[in-house]
Parts: C-alpha cells; sequence; structure tokens
C-alpha cells in the first residue's frame, strides 16, 4: 500500500504546506456547509413517506414499462428495416443473365433489319461482372435476432432461395424456382409476397421462360416495387415478343422519364423497335436517331446503322 | 458537523416498532440527512428544493426498506449516511445517463436561485470556493468524489468515513491520499492559474 498513516484534512493543513495544498486548504475551509431542507419541504416528504410512500416506485415501474415499450417498439423498427434494407440490396445484386440458348424472339420485323437478338438477353453485357456469391454475413444480425418472429422466419426462407438464383446458372436458377414456389406456399400471403414474385420473375428469365415470366410480371403491381423502372422495361421487352402495342405503351412511360443510361438506352431501342413492327416507320427512326445521337457507342447502334446506312 | 459516532442506537429510538421506527428516525435526522443530500450532490447540479425533497423521499424509502435489517453494529447516522451516499451516487450515474442521452451539457451553479446555497446569503466567495472544489470534485470518479467530500467537507473522521464507505482504516488512509492526488492533479489542469492573484476564498475559515 502506498500510506497507511493518518492524514488531516486540507483544511487543518500546516503552514509549512506547498502552495496548492495551502490554496487548496483555504478553498475547502471557504466551502459553506449545506443548509438543510427547511421544515415545509421535510414534512411534505414525510406525508409522501407516509400517504405515497410508493411514489417513486410507482415513477421507476412507469420508467421501466415505458422503457421497455420503448426499446421494443426500436427493435421490431430495426428488424423490420434490417429485412426490408437487406431484401433491397439482394434485389440490386441479382441480375438477369438470359442465357445464349434461350429462344431469341426477334423483337425488329424482319428481313428489314438483321435479326436481333432478345432484348433481354442483350441487356446481360459480356463484361457483365459475376455474380456475387450468397454472402450468410450480409444476412443482418438483427434479421438473425428476428428469426423467431413470422417476419424473420418469412425473411430467412426467401433469402435461401435468393442466394441459390444469385449464384447463377440454371441449375442454381431451378433450385432457386423451387424454394421460392415452396416459399410462397408456405407464406401465401406474406409481408415479402412482392419481393418473392420478383425473384421468381428472374429465376424465369434465368431459366428462358419468358412466357410465364411475362405472365408472372403482368400480374405485379410493379408499382409497388423498387426497381419498377427495371421491372416496366422487362414488361415491355417479354411484350415485344408478340404484343408491340402494349409493349409500346411501358416504353412510352419509360422514355418520357430520366433513367440510368442502361435503361433509357433500352427503352428507346425498344420503342423504336416496337414502331417499326407496328409500320410507323419515320417515328422509329427518329427515335432510332436519337438512339445514335445519346448511344452512338451504343450495345444497339451498330445494328442501327446497319439498318440506316447514311 | 455533529459527530457520527455520538448518534444514539436504534434500539434504543426504535424500541422494536419498526413503523413507528422510520417516523422517529425521519424527525430526528431528516434535517441532517437532507444537508448530507446537498453536500453529497454539490450545489447547482440539483434542480432545487425538488429534487433535494425526492433524493431525500429515496434515502428513506431505502431505510424503511432496510431498517429490518439493521443490527445496529454501526451508529444509526453512520448507516444513513451509508444509505444517503449510496443513493445520491446512484441518481449522480442516471443523471449522468441522461445527460449523455440528451447531449446537456454539466449544469453550471445556479446558485442566485437556490435559497438553501450561500448565493442567497449574498456570500460570493463562498459560492464561488464551492463552485471550484465541486467542479473538479465532479471530473473525478464516485469513489475519489466520495471519499474526498466525507473527509475534506463533511470533516469526518477516518473511521467514520471507513465504516460508510465499507472500508478498513488503512483502506481509506490510501484512497484518500490517491483521491487528493488525482485531485489536485485535475485542479492544476481545470484551474492552471489558480492562486497567482491569490484566488477565491481566502480568509474564510
Amino acid at each position: 500500500m502506498a500510506m497507511v498513516e493518518p492524514l488531516l484534512p486540507w483544511a487543518e493543513g500546516k503552514e509549512d504546506e506547498a502552495p496548492l495544498e495551502r490554496q487548496l486548504s483555504q478553498l475547502f475551509i471557504a466551502v459553506p456547509e449545506p443548509k438543510p431542507l427547511a421544515d415545509g419541504s421535510r414534512q411534505r416528504v414525510a406525508l409522501r413517506l407516509r400517504v405515497h410512500a410508493p411514489r417513486r416506485m410507482r415513477l421507476m415501474l412507469v420508467q421501466l414499462v415505458a422503457i421497455g415499450v420503448v426499446i421494443g417498439v426500436a427493435g421490431a423498427a430495426a428488424a423490420q428495416w434490417a429485412v426490408v434494407h437487406w431484401l433491397n440490396v439482394q434485389r440490386e445484386v441479382v441480375v438477369r443473365p438470359v442465357p445464349a440458348s434461350a429462344p431469341p424472339p426477334p423483337l425488329l420485323p424482319q428481313p428489314s433489319l438483321p435479326r436481333a437478338p432478345p432484348v433481354a438477353a442483350e441487356l446481360a453485357p459480356a463484361e457483365a461482372p459475376p455474380l456475387t456469391p450468397p454472402s450468410t454475413a450480409a444476412f443482418p444480425a438483427a434479421l438473425a435476432s428476428a428469426g423467431s418472429s413470422r417476419l424473420g422466419q418469412e425473411a430467412a426462407s426467401l433469402s435461401a432461395a435468393l442466394s441459390a438464383l444469385k449464384v447463377g446458372g440454371k441449375g442454381n436458377a431451378s433450385r432457386a424456382l423451387r424454394a421460392i414456389d415452396e416459399h410462397l406456399q408456405k407464406f401465401p400471403r406474406g409481408a415479402l409476397e412482392l419481393e418473392a414474385r420478383v425473384a421468381r420473375v428472374d429465376a424465369l428469365l434465368v431459366l428462358g421462360r419468358r412466357q410465364e415470366a411475362r405472365r408472372e410480371l403482368s400480374a405485379l403491381p410493379i408499382e409497388s416495387v423498387g426497381r419498377k423502372n427495371e421491372l416496366r422495361l422487362i414488361r415491355a421487352e417479354l411484350r415485344a415478343d408478340d404484343d408491340c402495342r402494349a409493349a409500346s405503351s411501358d416504353f412510352q412511360v419509360l422514355v418520357d422519364q430520366p433513367l440510368p443510361s442502361n435503361l433509357a438506352e433500352r427503352a428507346l431501342f425498344g420503342r423504336g423497335a416496337c414502331l417499326l413492327k407496328l409500320g410507323n416507320q419515320a417515328a422509329a427512326n427518329r427515335d432510332f436517331d436519337r438512339y445514335l445521337e445519346r448511344f452512338p457507342s451504343g450495345r444497339f447502334a451498330d445494328q442501327i446503322r446497319a439498318r440506316q446506312p447514311r | 458537523m455533529e459527530q457520527l459516532g455520538a448518534a444514539v442506537s436504534l434500539a434504543a429510538e426504535l424500541d422494536g416498532k419498526p413503523v413507528l421506527a422510520l417516523e422517529a428516525i425521519y424527525r430526528e435526522h431528516s434535517a441532517a440527512v437532507s444537508k448530507w443530500v446537498r453536500r453529497l450532490w454539490g450545489p447547482g447540479a440539483m434542480g432545487g428544493t425538488a429534487d433535494a425533497e425526492d433524493l431525500l423521499q429515496e434515502v428513506f424509502l431505502v431505510v424503511q426498506r432496510r431498517l429490518a435489517s439493521f443490527r445496529g453494529e454501526a451508529a444509526l447516522t453512520t448507516w444513513l449516511y451509508g444509505i444517503t451516499v449510496l443513493v445520491v451516487n446512484s441518481r449522480r450515474k442516471k443523471e449522468r445517463w441522461r445527460r449523455f442521452l440528451w447531449r446537456r451539457a454539466e449544469p453550471e451553479l445556479q446558485l442566485e436561485h437556490d435559497p438553501g446555497t450561500p448565493a442567497a446569503q449574498d456570500d460570493f466567495e463562498r459560492a464561488e470556493a464551492s463552485r471550484l472544489v465541486y467542479s473538479v470534485l465532479n471530473e473525478l470518479s464516485e469513489r475519489d468524489r466520495t471519499v474526498l467530500i466525507l473527509f475534506e467537507l463533511e470533516r469526518l473522521s477516518g473511521r467514520e468515513a471507513s465504516e460508510i464507505l465499507g472500508l478498513s482504516e488503512p483502506n481509506l488512509w490510501v484512497a484518500l491520499s490517491r483521491a487528493r492526488a488525482r485531485f489536485k492533479k485535475a485542479f492544476a489542469r481545470r484551474y492552471p492559474g489558480f492562486g497567482a492573484a491569490e484566488g477565491v476564498g481566502h480568509g474564510h475559515g
């Protein structure tokens, strides 16, 4: 031990002390003694003790209940946010690579234009980054902790299906589709039903089942989905297979609004191609000219130039 | 300062009737406890009389709960002081959390508005000394702060302070000397020029 000798209070300090000790001694002497509470105050407390003895306890109980409610609400909100946020991330990561073997229904009429590759196939550029393998770490802790809730179970079930889809390849897409169908059977009207149905569209596209994907997509309220522009574009491209009139209205909505360039490029080309199919060559040419102006090295530029030698 | 060792024993005061005993203890000691509450809390950091009343009530609620287990080994006032220390320190911890959560700064002294403090007596120098001392005490740990308050401000004996804090006397001296060293360091850091101009509070005693 550093010191066991009894000490004197600073206020009783000696004259030969160091300057700081002397100053502290004077300072501590100067600190006044507090006054007791007035009689009236103490009588009030006595009354509270006699009549309302548990006041503080009640207050503490109310505080505890309030804290519990706040923590519960905040926890539920955090878990829900985590689920939604995580699913949004998953949706952004999942790409729909339509394999080259998919049946390519021509978008542009023959023979005025060389056979156009399927629009959806064109959407998967050769340099597309490999799909991110599923990461269990990406599954948020809040989601795991919510595992006991129905929403947590639903999210966990869907995440397994999405993970298979993200790996890529027809085999995985097939497995993902089965998992999604099981998921939809298990949670028929679940909070994540819409996300599951969008994932189903993704899987069907990977498998080249365009008609089924189109039917599924047509039944979806795409306005309620975060990727509504992308889904509208896919729906238009699928409709363009045999119903350019319906597809044109979707392309029209897309062309009229600011979009990321990869979507804008597809929408403009798709509208031009549909106008051409519908026999409106002048309007189609305007779209193709506009396309070449905006995307001179776009993925459809060569195809358009080949048709319109200038 | 009332000498704690001279307190009335519980057995004599209560005569085996706990309900009446609480009233008797309150009647006899509530004034002293309210002073201890203010001493331990420090000036200005409390919202005023209402907070002091709340703390006083809290102390006696604990007294009520623990009365049955009080064996009278320590003097009643020492026991009461120990409970007061626990209650005040517990409330200080809660206040620190509240300040942290609400990003509130440590409130400065508002002595002018507190009739129980020396400012009401127009004793500016004493108020200033109190502000200086507590501003540094509040930077220390609860243990250092309490040791210094009990020994340096309340001027309790080593035995009384050690009983209140549940320490042996040798340990108290060790704790006190360390608390003093930390106080001096914090004081010199906070008030580097103090004393050069013959500081506040000189000449009072």
